[in-house]
Order: C-alpha cells, then sequence, then structure tokens
C-alpha cells in the first residue's frame, strides 16, 4: 500500500518545518486567517505593459499628435498594426471603465467579465529595473538593491491559509521567494506546464519498485542523521518531490493526453487557436491546480515579451502579447465560474479565487526617439473574482503625463488626502481579503479597502 | 579621608633589616607530576566554515558525463539538463539573472531522473569504468565494500582509503536490493543512484 501523500508530506516535511517556526515574526503565529476557501491566481504580463493599451486608455481624439508637447501623453494607436479607428476604445459595459484595444476578451459584453473587475490606475512602483521592479511586485516590499527583503505574497498566502494542498504555492515562469516560512509554503517552480507533468510523472527509466523502497530506506537513514538546516532541507524537498510523483497528480497537466476532459480544456483555454500565446496553457495549468485541489495560490506567466522599446515591437507585438495574456486570464475565469464549487448550490470556483494581473511596471506615456515606450514607474493593475468588489475603477492617471493621483483607500476616488497607491498597498489588502488585519508581512501600508468586496 | 588618617596614624612601624642582611630562600614543596591520561586530543576545527553550495546545473551535467564516460541524460545534443534548464532555475538573464542554486523540489526530482538513465547506461556501457573489481558478480563483502569505495572515489571523490559509516549503508543497499531481484546489475544501478542523488554529490 502506498503512503497516504499528505502523511508522507507531513512526515516528509516536519523535521525541516519545525526548526523554521522558530525564526518567524511572532505575530504570523498569531494571525489566523476568517477566511479559508480563499485562492489566488498571480497573472504575470512580463516586460512592464503599456497601460495605454488597455487598462488605462486615453481618447484619442482629444489627446492627439498635435497635443502631446502639452499634454504629456501619446496614446499614438494609429501606429499600431492591424487596428482601425473604432477599435482603439473599448468601452465595457460598466459605466466609467473604458478599457484600450487590447483588453481582448475580459472587456466582451457576452462573455460579461467587467462587470467582476476592478481596475486600479495611478499606482507607483518606485523601480523601472525589471528584476528589482518584479521582486517588488512579487513580495510587497522594495528589496534593498536586488535582494528581496520578504516572502512573495503567494508564499505567505499559501502559509497563511495552511498546507492542505498538495502543492499549497505553485509558481510557474518566475521566481518565487521564501524567507522564514516553512519548507511545505515554498513555490514550487515551473517553467510550462510540461515541466510541471514531467515534475509530477517518474521518470521513464524510473527505478522497479523493490530498488526504489530500498533507495528511500537509505535515504530515510540519512535523512535521520541530518545535524544542520540545509541537510535538512535537501532531505526535506527530496521526500517532497517523491511524494508528488507518488500522488498521480501528472494527469491534470498532460496537455497531450488526448482524453476527452482535456481536449475541450484544450479548447476553452485557446491553445490550439492562438488566441492566448503562452499564456493559455499557464491558464489551463492554474485551472487545474485549484480546481483538482492541487494548489491554493498559483503564479503564471500570462503574457511574454512586453518590453518593447523599439517602435517595430510595440507596433506589432506589444499589444497582441497583452491581449493574448488577458484572452488567457478570461479564459480562466469563465472556467471557474463554469466549476461548482463545494456542496452549495449555484457556488463556483471564481467567488473564492482572486485573480491579480500585473507587470512589474508601466511604459512612459509618450514614444521614445525609437517608437517604442520605456520604462515608466507609473503603472496599474487588474483584480477579479473572489473578495473584490466588482465592476469599479479606483484611483486615476493625471491628463497632465499621465503621473499617480493620491488616492482615497476607502473609497477609491482621486482624493489630494489619500495615499499613492504602491505595491505594499495590494499586499496588504490581499491579506486583509482573507481576514487578516494585523500587517503580518510588514508591508507598512494600509489595505484598499474600496477594493474589497465585504469590507 | 578617614582611611589616608588611619594609615598615616596606626598600624606596626616596619622591621628595619640591617644592611647586607639576605633571606634564606623558602623552599617551595615538591609538584607531583599530573597525568595526563588517555583522552584523546579534539579534532582540529575546520579551515573554513563557509555554507555548503550546490552545483550549477551545468557542473552536475559535464560532472555526470565526465563520470560516465560520455552518457548524456536525454538526447547527446539535446541534454535533459538543458531542455529543464529554466524550470531548474538557471538564469536567462533576461527574467533571471541570478542561478538557483538551492537544493530544491524540482533539483532533486530531475537529478533522480537523470541519474537513474545515467547509472542503467554506465553499467551496460561496453567496457565501462563502473566496476573496481574484476568480478562484478561478486557477492563477498571485501568485494562489494572495495566497488562502493571505488564509485565513491570516481562518483563523489571521496578517498577509497576513508573509513565512513556511510560505507555500512551503502553495502546494506547493495545487499537488500540485491536479495530482492537476484541481480547484481540492479544492485549496483541503485547505488550508483543513491550516490548521484546524495549531497555529497552535489553539494560542495
Amino acid at each position: 500500500m502506498k503512503t497516504n501523500r499528505r502523511d508522507f508530506l507531513r512526515i516528509a516535511t516536519a523535521s525541516a518545518v519545525l526548526p523554521s517556526l522558530g525564526i518567524l515574526p511572532s505575530i504570523l503565529h498569531a494571525a489566523t486567517p476568517t477566511i479559508t476557501d480563499r485562492y489566488f491566481v498571480f497573472a504575470y504580463f512580463s516586460g512592464g505593459w503599456d497601460a495605454l493599451l488597455a487598462l488605462d486608455p486615453r481618447d484619442p481624439d482629444i489627446f492627439t499628435p498635435a497635443a502631446v508637447s502639452t499634454t504629456g501623453i501619446q496614446p499614438a494607436y494609429d501606429r499600431l498594426r492591424g487596428l482601425e479607428d473604432e477599435d482603439y476604445l473599448d468601452n465595457s459595459t460598466v459605466d466609467g471603465m473604458t478599457f484600450g484595444p487590447y483588453i481582448g476578451d475580459l472587456a466582451d459584453p457576452i462573455i460579461g467579465h467587467a462587470n467582476k473587475l476592478a481596475l486600479i490606475r495611478g499606482m507607483t512602483m518606485e523601480a523601472v529595473a525589471h528584476q528589482v521592479a518584479r521582486r517588488h511586485v512579487l513580495t510587497g516590499i522594495r528589496p534593498a538593491g536586488t535582494a528581496v527583503r520578504g516572502s512573495s505574497v503567494a508564499t505567505l498566502l499559501a502559509y497563511l491559509l495552511g498546507e492542505s494542498e498538495p502543492i499549497p504555492n505553485l509558481v510557474a515562469g518566475l521566481s518565487s521567494f521564501n524567507i522564514g516560512h516553512p519548507l511545505w509554503a515554498s513555490g514550487l517552480p515551473a517553467s510550462s506546464i510540461d515541466d510541471l507533468y514531467k515534475a509530477l510523472s517518474p521518470s521513464e527509466t524510473d527505478l522497479m519498485e523493490n530498488q526504489r523502497d530500498a533507495l528511500e530506506a537509505f535515504f530515510a537513514k540519512q535523512a535521520g542523521q541530518a545535524s544542520t538546516q540545509l541537510e535538512k532541507d535537501i532531505y526535506g524537498n527530496r521526500n517532497i518531490a517523491r511524494a508528488l510523483i507518488e500522488s498521480d497528480l501528472a494527469g491534470y497537466f498532460n496537455v497531450d493526453s488526448g482524453d476527452d476532459e482535456m481536449l475541450a480544456l484544450r479548447e476553452r483555454f485557446g491553445v490550439d487557436s492562438g488566441t492566448t500565446g503562452d499564456g493559455g496553457y499557464m491558464a489551463l495549468m492554474a485551472a487545474q491546480a485549484l480546481t483538482k485541489g492541487i494548489s491554493r495560490c498559483v503564479t503564471i506567466k500570462a503574457a511574454d515579451g512586453l518590453d518593447s522599446h523599439q517602435g517595430g515591437a510595440w507596433e506589432a507585438d506589444h499589444g497582441p502579447s497583452m491581449r493574448e495574456g488577458f484572452n488567457a486570464i478570461s479564459a480562466l475565469a469563465t472556467h471557474l465560474e463554469d466549476t461548482p464549487f463545494g456542496d452549495e448550490p449555484g457556488d463556483n470556483w471564481l467567488n473564492h479565487t482572486t485573480i491579480m494581473c500585473f507587470s512589474e511596471f508601466g511604459r512612459g506615456a509618450e514614444l521614445n526617439a525609437n517608437g517604442g515606450r520605456d520604462h515608466n514607474l507609473i503603472n496599474a493593475m487588474m483584480m477579479l473574482g473572489g473578495g473584490i468588489k466588482g465592476g469599479q475603477v479606483l484611483g486615476a492617471t493625471t491628463d497632465l503625463g499621465m503621473m499617480a493621483s493620491p488616492m482615497d483607500l476607502a473609497t477609491g476616488t482621486v482624493s489630494p488626502m489619500g495615499e499613492l497607491v504602491g505595491n505594499n498597498h495590494i499586499a496588504r489588502t490581499l491579506l486583509h481579503s482573507i481576514g487578516i488585519e494585523e500587517d503580518v508581512g510588514d508591508f507598512r501600508a494600509n489595505p484598499i479597502t474600496a477594493l474589497l468586496e465585504d469590507a | 579621608m578617614i582611611l589616608f588618617l588611619a594609615l598615616a596614624c596606626g598600624g606596626p612601624d616596619p622591621v628595619t633589616k640591617p644592611p647586607g642582611h639576605t633571606e634564606e630562600p623558602t623552599v617551595l614543596p615538591e609538584v607531583s607530576v599530573i597525568g595526563w591520561g588517555s583522552v584523546e586530543e579534539p579534532p582540529d576545527p575546520p579551515t573554513h566554515t563557509r555554507q555548503l553550495k550546490r552545483m550549477t546545473v551545468a557542473q552536475v551535467r559535464d560532472s555526470m558525463e565526465r563520470i560516465t564516460d560520455g552518457i548524456s541524460w536525454g538526447d547527446e545534443r539535446d541534454s535533459d539538463w538543458d531542455v529543464y534548464a529554466e524550470t531548474l532555475g538557471v538564469a536567462d538573464y533576461q527574467l533571471r539573472v541570478e542561478t538557483d542554486r538551492s537544493p530544491s523540489v524540482m533539483f532533486q526530482k530531475f537529478l533522480d531522473d537523470a541519474a537513474g538513465a545515467t547509472c542503467a547506461g554506465w553499467i551496460e556501457m561496453e567496457d565501462s569504468q563502473f566496476h573496481s573489481i574484476d568480478d562484478s558478480s561478486s557477492l563477498e563483502k571485501a568485494d562489494v565494500r572495495t566497488n562502493i569505495a571505488g564509485l565513491r572515489w570516481k562518483i563523489q571523490g571521496k578517498s577509497r582509503d576513508s573509513v565512513d559509516s556511510i560505507i555500512d549503508d551503502y553495502e546494506t543497499l547493495f545487499v537488500k536490493v540485491h536479495q530482492r531481484t537476484d541481480s547484481t546489475d540492479i544492485a549496483w544501478t541503485t547505488v550508483c543512484v543513491a550516490m548521484f542523488t546524495h549531497p555529497d554529490f552535489f553539494m560542495y
């Protein structure tokens, strides 16, 4: 009989976890979420997205090329390849929620996600170097140089919400950090769904069962003699790797299996039609990891290649790449909405899953000398799903140079008495959304209560 | 002040010694020699205490290939180590400028896969240097231990003369697998996998 996977994991990690707990801030021990049926997807748009093209557009009839010298804003939609005038702005079904030309299916009135999503405009990111800015978003704390000063928010949330899932924190396509939290809360990295499938599958040249049993007995003895934390972590990770294979999860990520369920998923996530790019596979992976009870937090790379400093890349590729990412997120939201959650009639996974779409920073409001856009501190973010009060736009950028405006955190409106919103506000808000009011992540910012459904 | 007054006014006069007087030296009692006993001296402190590092993916790949006389994991031209490089945290200098060198779950999973494939290929290889004994099917304790020492030397760089309790563990592993499979090749392959996936190989 196979060892129960959860017991296996518990045994596997116990020796590594317990010493780690001792160095946790004492406040973490006291923090207990009041909402425990919440799941998270962090969808990363890699390279720094152009908010003018989707989340924070401007009317090109007002912000004309002739007015750039006075407004400092250059939508330049007419330079984008393959667009007609009528494509420039996408008015959603929500009053005041206008998108740029590449929001994709998310604003489709038939699909109808607009009333479930919240836009946060006019954020300040504090860094315009990719790695630093990315680590800042992921951790909610500004790095010291490039060195992170806290765990990923996903790691923290996974830790707070418990270890009942086999892979509490799945991270695909970007880094994950764990500073002082138990080993089991660390992000399990996989650059693609294929790699995750391989990681969860026995090797094609795997040992026979009697070889494997003897080998694991050998390593169990070595683990028992481990004296340093590093040695304990090594054997703990080894046991987790074995336990994941034993748990027979691989099939959920075998996109080439050809079975009916997987074929339906491939169609839903647009992986064969090309409407979602690699983001479609990533979103499919997130959907499976959540709805099959495998993960609590999933971080994915929804779109890639957005670092468009050159005019050619910005005109031809940037927008379509963003659109593929948003299409993937739209498919994910639809799938979660169509998947029943628990025994409550009518309840669905989207009600329990918070999806956060982000990029490390924004791009300049004016084109650079090459016709592309350079990095910019000012940014936008989008959230939808469980715990999020949808159908609203929070904050704003100014009509002069697209600068950040202070926001009243309770109402989401621009207010001179408000605060400039950054990554630490978002991180604190996510903790608040599961009922943790203490600043257990040391974010030193207030939550944006206007963003939350039950605030 | 009171102390000064007391010193100035009270106390016996010092005895005045005549000039040229010398005192007899005090004879010290004999000191018995204390025996040191048979306590062993403590070992020398380590000359360095740096944190152990994990090999990079390239180091692991190259080491395994050299140790086994060129056996690659996966396709010879496109090693699986390179296929899984991103998942294993190898820097691409675009998204990632630092290489992950932690002994992570993913690293150990794929190392296990690589070791399984490599060891199976190595033992079957023509003119393989796998064995350090003439009779590779020998079950004699001395031969088994000699071969374990040889494999440790080749894979983990441990001296053939080193005495370590882990040698007993490898021997137990060999015996157990042999008892269950009746095959020395399978038993040796398992020992080989154990050595490649042990931190003695990939941490330094």
